[in-house]
């Protein structure tokens, strides 16, 4: 999801600079590309394109592909449509390409041989929502794979080199060394930095920092493997590339690290937060007309976003409830909150969206000042009024 | 039934090939990014490392996974950037720094600067079709000729800042005139 969003969002800004950094006839002509190349196994794209259309298709089709790995839409095969089309960019103007856009690769590359899209994706979405339809009370077992195991691995070990490189060449180096190497990035004209003169008057921030940055990564590589050193190392790492961020302006290559150093979070971290959460969220009980098919695909739909397993569904017309009469439920679905309180329609969706992480993509849709509840109210009751018919 | 299709044997070959490619990458991208070393003091070494990287060379190429990972190492080098100054028909000299009104956190910076870093190192060899794009950019002021300028920063110290100076004061930088090329056509 992280790694489609930054790429998304990376070859997104540049679409207006698609034919000056990989076009035919700015920065580096098609031909003269393909002529400083000498191995064929260097391969894009874009030397075989011709005509202008093909790029904007190109660039269009890719973007599309980023956007589907986002949110994990077809996963199994848009993500080598998104490894082809960075590989090609990278390949037909390498001059443009940096750091991130290595770290990109490599991860990319390890996803490409994951079963990626089987949790938190709307493939996986759509596979419970097939179950769903079929019975509401189906479940799909979380999916697990000895090959995603071996991903997760072999991301660990990438990132675990990476570090461990990066920290080595910093030691055969006299700025970090004396303790400068912070100071010396910090005024360079990309970052010029806020708070120099902190920093300046106060230089033992810096020495510290530029310690801090070498052990890190030096023992990064080594303590992360350890049961008990993993969530200090991890939470170091983190810290490193949110002050990348903060005081070098360097957010997208933050962040794409940071995205790597996810693949050393335990499955055990993310079920304990999970239970966190439920636990937080009182139990919330959904009650539908059994024998409106639109209502049944509705809470198939809703219920394939509640990956936590939140809400409990009732029938009204098989199971009555005994906190909401029928002739409320005619009118319109129910939320009931383990304090007693009824939520109806619109506002059931609304206190729902918020609490369901998997709906938190629709809060800004059900959470604008009076518009939302000017507008979601009489939807929602238009189409409640109208459920037979739909 | 096929051996292959039973589920143990199954089993043990999807473990058994995973494990060769789980330990093939890793092998890979260890040897990718070793550097060289002063062969002067080793000689021997680099051989070794290059008869190691030798059969990783087209997977690591293919799938652009050969990058080195010396992010701000071994040193932190003082910046450059790009200025460029287009002479127009009546010899009046306008003056460029394309990188200068970016922000740095502009996703486009980096690409920006590299594609302007690029120049910068080989005029020769990139400076023409730059020049014929900037000739073009600037059309409106009918450019005779592209003037490529690198603007280097020196050490700029705590010290420095104290005493009220800049990082990108004209007393720390320095100004390396690069390439003319004339524009096409003039």
């Amino acid at each position: 999801m992280g790694i489609g969003g930054a790429l998304l969002f990376n070859y997104g800004v540049a679409t207006p600079d698609l034919f000056t950094f990989w076009g035919d006839a700015d920065w580096l002509r098609r031909m003269d590309a393909v002529e400083t190349i000498t191995d064929p196994l260097v391969q894009s794209v874009f030397f075989y394109f011709t005509a202008s259309w093909q790029w904007i298709v190109f660039h269009a089709l890719f973007l599309l592909a980023c956007a589907a790995l986002m949110v994990g839409w077809r996963t199994s095969w848009v993500k080598w449509i998104v490894l082809v089309g960075h590989l090609s960019y990278a390949y037909r103007n390498p001059s443009i390409t940096y750091g991130v856009d290595a770290i990109l690769h490599h991860l990319l590359f390890i996803l490409c041989f994951a079963p990626i899209g089987r949790a938190m994706s709307l493939d996986r979405v759509r596979a419970v929502r097939a179950a769903k339809s079929r019975d509401l009370g189906a479940t799909l077992p979380p999916y697990s794979s000895p090959w995603a195991f071996a991903c997760t691995r072999l991301m660990q070990i990438q990132m675990a080199i990476l570090f461990f490189s990066s920290g080595a060449e910093k030691l055969r180096g006299r700025d970090w060394w004396a303790g400068d190497a912070i100071w010396n990035a910090l005024v360079a004209y990309e970052y010029s930095a806020p708070l120099l003169g902190l920093f300046a008057a106060q230089y033992w921030l810096i020495v510290l920092a530029t310690y801090g940055t070498v052990l890190v990564e030096l023992a990064f590589p080594f303590l992360i493997w350890q049961r008990r050193t993993r969530p200090y190392l991890l939470a170091a790492a983190t810290l490193l590339h949110a002050m990348i961020a903060i005081f070098m302006g360097l957010f997208y290559f933050s962040f794409v690290m940071i995205m790597g150093h996810l693949s050393f979070v335990r499955h055990e971290w993310l079920r304990r937060l999970g239970a966190m959460w439920r636990r937080k969220i009182d139990g919330m009980e959904m009650i539908y007309d059994g024998t409106c098919g639109f209502c049944v695909r509705s809470m198939a739909w809703l219920l394939s976003f509640d990956g936590l397993g939140q809400i409990k569904i009732r029938d009204f017309r098989a199971n009555p409830s005994p906190v909401v009469g029928e002739a409320q439920l005619e009118k319109a679905l129910y939320l009931v909150l383990s304090d007693g309180r009824a939520l109806p329609g619109f506002e059931a969706y609304r206190y729902v969206v918020l609490r369901l992480p998997g709906l938190w993509w629709l809060v800004p849709f059900f959470y604008v000042p009076v518009f939302s509840r000017l507008c979601g109210r009489p939807a929602y009751n238009w189409v409640a009024a109208n459920r037979s018919r739909l | 039934m096929c051996l292959l299709h039973s589920k143990p044997w199954r089993g043990r070959l999807i473990y058994t090939v995973m494990s060769v490619f789980v330990g093939w990458h890793t092998i890979a991208i260890l040897a990718g990014p070793v550097p060289d070393v002063d062969s002067g003091r080793w000689p021997r070494l680099n051989v070794v490392f290059d008869a190691i990287r030798t059969p990783f060379k087209p997977y690591l190429t293919s799938f652009r996974l050969d990058g080195s990972w010396g992010f701000f190492a071994p040193n932190v080098r003082n910046s450059s950037w790009f200025r460029y100054v287009v002479e127009d028909a009546i010899g009046k000299r306008h003056v460029y720094e394309p990188t200068m009104p970016l922000r740095r956190f502009d996703p486009l910076f980096f690409r920006i600067e590299h594609q302007y870093l690029e120049l910068m190192d080989y005029p020769e060899e990139v400076g023409d079709s730059a020049a014929a794009m900037l000739c073009r950019k600037h059309a409106s002021l009918q450019p005779v000729a592209i003037s490529y300028v690198e603007v280097k920063q020196k050490d700029f110290r705590p010290d420095d800042y104290r005493s009220g100076k800049g990082p990108l004061d004209a007393a720390f930088v320095t100004v390396n005139p690069l390439k003319r090329v004339e524009c096409p056509g003039s």
